[in-house]
């Protein structure tokens, strides 16, 4: 069992390093000579964008993979991990964010899978010394989901786990438990443990964090003092420091008048996605939204397409094209507005993977043969390869299953479905992610072209160079709310530092400066 | 290529051919354990398979049948659901038309005893359209559930095969018992409704529902690769994420699945219902529908493909047959062996190549 | 209808209840750690075939049960193989393997025998009638009190919660350090060990051969009650004793006029009765409760 295995004392201290660790998956490398340390005492925040490398810095600290090059040390001496076994052994335990607890069965039966039937005292003195507090014999799901997290904090440190590495652990949790949740961080680390702590929400980290190390593009791109650094330092190093200013075009389009897209006091309570809307996007605009991954933003699309599972508590209007979409079903919304989709998994949301182009046609309603009901392949392949031609996607004469396409071309041809039906309206998540550059140039100039034909734009991206470049305004959003709005300054560019700081402190709504207006065409609303 | 890499891709282009290979190799290992040659036995089964026009006829006898049943499993396949109820489904089908065909020929006495080619197209209409209608009933109400309420389909299909087993039971011993035996079975239906004979095949009851099933084959593989409809189907199944951001209505189409998966079957017990006997017999079905899960498994969920599964299937049947008379030690329960061993091979992953996720 | 419901009545159902009752535990203990088990009547089958054919070498009812345990539990391997090293469909794999051992039966009987389909008479010596009835009061005395044994496994034992964690959350057990798959198929094999205890007990105890059919949908059954009773064991016994109640009471009525309310109640509609009320309540409750969360699904 592994609470006799690892006895540790009270009072042992406990210290891990990793140095130059590095991990590369085919042509991507993934984490490039990542190095950071901490120990009991200390609760180190680690921040990055998904993709950053965040994950699978993690995967290699808990065993799940071996790194190329590297070390990790525990308290000084060298270790390797083949299994989460030898990690677990290692006194390394992790709370995931997906838990995985057994909903139907109780707390208690949880840590005596883990620990066997001495959990029970040993838990108990925990949960005292941490200031934990739940009912052990209540099932899972009834307890609420901070007090399920409490469990899962639990149950590894009835594994013996002295250092703990908690994935998004306030992604799941309502405004009033994360305030509860931050102070029993710091119990934890206060009894010795080292915390490190994953997460996006970047007043939190700087709230209860000691450092805080940054991951961009697999790599750690500064390790900061929390006391002492700034949130734009902070955003700086997430996003990129290069670019502060984005020279606009010289030519650049006016935005319609008419609102294509208008979301009026849109509210989503908070039981899943909680949302707090009010935003329109006119004919012949882009609106960028920016925010950190997680803020509502998946919810949005969602919200619109009307494919989000009926809440109780939904309130206020959306309306496309005049109509209004909050009484209509997914179906009738497509066929009385073109929409296109740029879904934010493009594999299992927007493609079937085992089908040829023509049949992935069909998914977004292209259907050029004369009848409704009949399917006129021979048009339909015809018009694939038109696609795979004039959008120059690779192999070019491609008939197998676009599975087996790269994810650049995937979404080229996503890109090229979507936009030739000449939409309405534009939703597009991450458009560039994973493509190449030229790509990325044809695709962008795809959605400018859209709009150029009148197509109003949603467009989310963490990308602060593809918002910039293509955006009439940027939005940022944070927890659901809009929370600042950001237009073009006089040289044409956007102040990124600006943006940067907003999604990270924009917990702080109403902060000086433009409010969000939410309409356009000025400041009445 | 060395052979090992030779073999490997053989098993996992084609891995039905696999399955079926596997499958009847233990079965004849069972009939060598049995103290039969091997070989003779597998003669003995090809022989009466198809060694004369009577016995090719009654192999077709036995696929028809199949071909709905196999064609019903599939459909619902292709939309990502286990129609398991397909037995149930098949025998009240069958029951409708009986019934249909018993109180029209009560009714319209001189049309009904007829045997020229308006009544008996009319006749034979009749009767699918209620089969259909009844079955497609059941398979919708096992759809909506699904659909709707989520209740497994695979549970309410079981419950409804034993709920259709029983109300089949008491129509035909309470309402349409035959007069003449004290075998559970109806009065027979009248000469329009009774399907005649192809001439070739000696005897044989190859009827007009044979062509009827290559038909309906030949309808289903058509609705599925070239109407909306059918990519509707075959997008909730494959992918139903990308089929809801899509715009379709997933639950829609399941309960559409169900519903024409339940018609299906519902006209698999007609061939002989309306063909070879006559009359609705109480246990006609040699598990019809639960053959069809192995026609449409080895498949693929194909329909052109599952008239040739439901002819190997046929095959097996009628080939074991004669094994009983012809051999000391085996019987005509090797067909279920073999059928037994071939689905568990086919739906095994072993022989599947891996795909990338 | 009072003179149905006698003593007699209640000593039939019982005896009609032990295959169901074994039957049941096993689909619980199965389907619990989260593989669907429609295989339930193929290992009745199994153990029906299993203990009359030891039964007549051997001329001993206990081996015969024993020798049906074993018999069982070896089937219930085969079927682990498929399902969870080959990770086949559960529902596809469950009704092949019906229609391999319904076709294995006879085939066996006729290696063996010379009969096709059944066994000879199991010959039952005079002097053995008062430890057959002995025995049969011993076996239903076990049908009886394995609910509760079945409970108390899985409720207060290691083995139990594995067992569960398997059905519920297999990501925790293996983030224990305990493999799913292995507990799985521990599972599936008790399963068919009880399963086919089950059907034993039709062949050795209930009559004096193996028949073919002679299981009768009855594995189905005990599937219909541990789904009804929400794959709980003591509830799921309950639910076989009413059925087996329902079944006693039909048989006495066979052949006579029965009225219900002055209605004519046919004798399918009984039959019936356990699929048709399990029906309904899948039908309403919209998304069964208490439905292990990973059955069906591959570890």
């Amino acid at each position: 069992m592994p609470l006799l295995k690892n006895e540790h004392t009270e009072t042992s201290k406990v210290r891990i390093e990793l140095r130059d660790l590095t991990k590369s998956f085919g042509s991507v490398t993934a984490n490039d000579s990542v190095s950071f340390h901490v120990g009991s005492g200390e609760i180190l925040g680690l921040v990055g964008e998904n993709g950053a490398g965040k994950s699978t810095c993690m995967n290699m600290l808990f065993g799940h993979i071996e790194p190329d090059r590297g070390t990790i040390l525990v308290n000084g001496s060298e270790v390797r991990f083949r299994s989460p076994r030898d990690a677990i052994e290692a006194g390394i335990g992790m709370v995931h964010q997906h838990f995985l607890l057994a909903l139907s069965l109780t707390g208690l039966e949880h840590l005596e899978l883990v620990a066997g039937r001495g959990a029970k005292a040993y838990a108990v003195k925990a949960m005292r010394d941490l200031g934990f507090e739940f009912d052990l014999a209540a099932r899972v799901e009834d307890l609420s989901v901070g007090q399920q997290q409490q469990l899962e904090i639990l149950k590894v440190i009835c594994q013996g786990a002295r250092v703990i590495i908690l994935d998004e652990p306030t992604a799941v949790l309502t405004p009033v438990e994360v305030e509860p949740f931050l102070e029993r961080l710091r119990r934890l680390s206060e009894s010795g443990h080292a915390v490190i702590l994953i997460s996006h929400k970047l007043d939190e980290v700087l709230r209860v964090c000691d450092r805080i190390a940054v991951m961009r593009s697999g790599r750690v791109t500064g390790t900061f003092d929390a006391a002492s650094v700034s949130p734009e330092e902070l955003a700086g190093s997430m996003i990129g420091e290069g670019i502060t200013r984005v020279k606009a075009k010289t030519s650049r389009m006016e935005p319609g008048t008419i609102p294509v897209l208008k979301m009026t006091d849109y509210h989503l309570p908070a039981g899943r996605g909680a949302l707090d809307v009010s935003l329109a996007v006119n004919d012949r605009e882009i609106v960028g939204i920016a925010g950190v991954e997680g803020n509502g933003q998946e919810w949005l699309f969602k919200v619109i397409l009307r494919i989000a599972p009926r809440q109780r508590g939904e309130s206020g209007s959306i309306s496309v094209a005049g109509r209004e979409l909050t009484q209509l079903s997914a179906q009738k919304i497509r066929r009385a507005v073109r929409i296109a989709l740029l879904p934010f998994d493009r594999r299992s949301e927007g493609l079937l993977l085992d089908g040829d182009p023509a049949t992935n046609l069909l998914l977004s309603g292209v259907n050029p043969s004369s009848s409704r009901r009949v399917l006129a392949w021979g048009l339909l392949r015809s018009r694939a390869l038109a696609f795979f031609s004039k959008y120059d996607i690779q192999p070019p004469r491609w008939t197998g299953p676009v599975r087996l396409l790269s994810g650049g071309n995937q979404q080229k041809f996503l890109v090229a479905r979507e936009m030739e039906q000449e939409p309405a309206l534009v939703l597009a998540a991450h458009p560039t992610r994973g493509v190449d550059f030229r790509s990325s140039q044809a695709i962008h100039e795809t959605i400018l072209s859209a709009r150029g034909r009148g197509a109003a734009v949603l467009l989310v991206s963490s990308d602060m160079d593809e918002l910039c470049k293509l955006s009439d305004r940027i939005m940022v959003m944070v927890r659901g709310k809009i929370a600042r709005e950001f237009k073009r300054d006089r040289d044409g560019g956007f102040d990124v530092a600006g943006i940067g700081t907003s999604m990270v402190s924009g917990a702080q709504s109403g902060s000086a400066g433009e409010a969000p207006t939410g309409v356009t065409g000025g400041g009445a609303s | 290529m060395s052979r090992g890499l030779l073999l490997k891709s053989f098993i996992f282009r084609w891995p039905w051919l696999t399955a079926i290979v596997t499958g009847f190799f233990f079965g004849l290992i069972a009939a060598a354990l049995a103290g039969e040659n091997p070989f003779h036995v597998m003669r003995i089964m090809v022989m009466a398979a198809v060694g004369t026009p009577y016995d090719l006829g009654m192999t077709l006898v036995y696929t028809t049948p199949l071909i709905f049943s196999g064609l019903s499993v599939a459909v619902a396949y292709r939309a990502g659901l286990f129609n398991i109820g397909a037995e149930g489904q098949l025998v009240l089908g069958g029951m409708a038309a009986t019934a249909v065909a018993l109180r029209f020929g009560a009714q319209f006495p001189q049309f009904a005893s007829s045997s020229s080619f308006a009544p008996m197209a009319i006749g034979m209409m009749l009767c699918g359209v209620a089969a259909a209608f009844i079955g497609g009933l059941t398979g919708l109400i096992i759809g909506y559930l699904r659909a709707r309420r989520g209740s497994h389909e695979v549970v309410t299909s079981i419950m409804v095969n034993f709920l259709a087993t029983a109300i089949t039971s008491w129509l035909v011993l309470e309402k349409f018992h035959s007069v003449d035996t004290q075998n559970p079975e109806t009065r027979p239906v009248a000469a329009a409704f009774k399907a005649l004979a192809f001439g070739g095949f000696d005897g044989a009851p190859v009827t007009i529902w044979f062509v009827a099933g290559i038909v309906s084959a030949l309808i289903v593989a058509i609705v599925f690769d070239r109407t909306l409809l059918g990519f509707h189907l075959r997008a909730t199944g494959e992918n139903s994420v990308a089929a809801t951001f899509s715009g379709i209505d997933t639950g829609r189409q399941m309960m559409i699945a169900m519903a024409l998966a339940g018609g299906l079957a519902g006209l698999a017990g007609l061939g002989d219902i309306l063909g070879g006997s006559g009359r609705y017999r109480i246990g006609f079905s040699s598990d019809y529908g639960f053959t069809g899960i192995a026609v449409a498994l080895l498949a693929g969920g194909q329909p052109l493909a599952v008239i040739a599964s439901a002819f190997l299937f046929g095959a097996l049947h009628k080939g074991a047959l004669d094994l009983d008379f012809e051999t000391d030690h085996v019987t005509r329960d090797l067909a279920m062996i073999i059928q037994g061993c071939v689905i568990l091979f086919a739906s095994a992953r072993w022989f599947h190549r891996k795909k990338s996720s | 209808m009072n003179t149905i419901f006698d003593f007699e009545w209640l000593m039939s159902s019982l005896r009609l209840s032990l295959p169901l009752l074994f039957a049941a535990m096993g689909g619980v203990v199965c389907e619990r750690s989260g593989v669907v088990n429609i295989a339930l009547e193929g290992f009745m089958v199994v153990g029906a075939l299993a203990g009359a054919v030891v039964v007549v070498a051997t001329g001993s009812q206990p081996l015969g049960l024993t020798g049906a345990i074993v018999a069982g539990a070896g089937a219930a391997g085969i079927y682990a193989v498929f399902v969870i090293h080959g990770r086949a469909q559960q529902v596809v794999a469950g009704a092949a393997f019906n229609m391999l051992i319904i076709g294995v039966a006879p085939f066996v009987t006729k290696a063996l025998y010379g009969i096709s389909g059944g066994t000879p008479a199991l010959d039952v010596a005079t002097e053995n009638q008062d430890f057959a009835r002995v025995l049969m009061a011993i076996v239903t005395c076990a049908s009886l009190f394995s609910p509760f044994a079945i409970w108390w496994i899985l409720e207060r034992t290691r083995p139990g919660l594995l067992l569960r964690f398997a059905g519920e959350e297999p990501g925790a057990l293996e983030s224990a350090g305990v493999s799913p798959r292995i507990v799985r198929t521990a599972a599936v094999v008790a399963s068919g060990a009880l399963a086919a205890l089950g059907g034993a007990t039709l062949s050795v105890l209930l009559s004096s051969s193996f028949a073919r059919g002679m299981t009768g949908g009855r594995g189905f059954m005990a599937l219909a009650a541990v789904i009804f009773a929400g794959w709980r064991p003591i509830p799921a016994a309950v639910v076989c004793l009413v059925f087996a109640g329902a079944d006693a009471a039909q048989i006495r009525l066979q052949g006579s006029e029965h009225t219900l309310m002055g209605l004519e109640v046919p004798v399918q509609l009984i039959q019936a009765l356990p699929y048709l009320l399990t029906f309904i309540a899948v039908a309403l409750r919209s998304g069964v409760t208490n439905v292990p969360r990973y059955l069906g699904r591959d570890v």
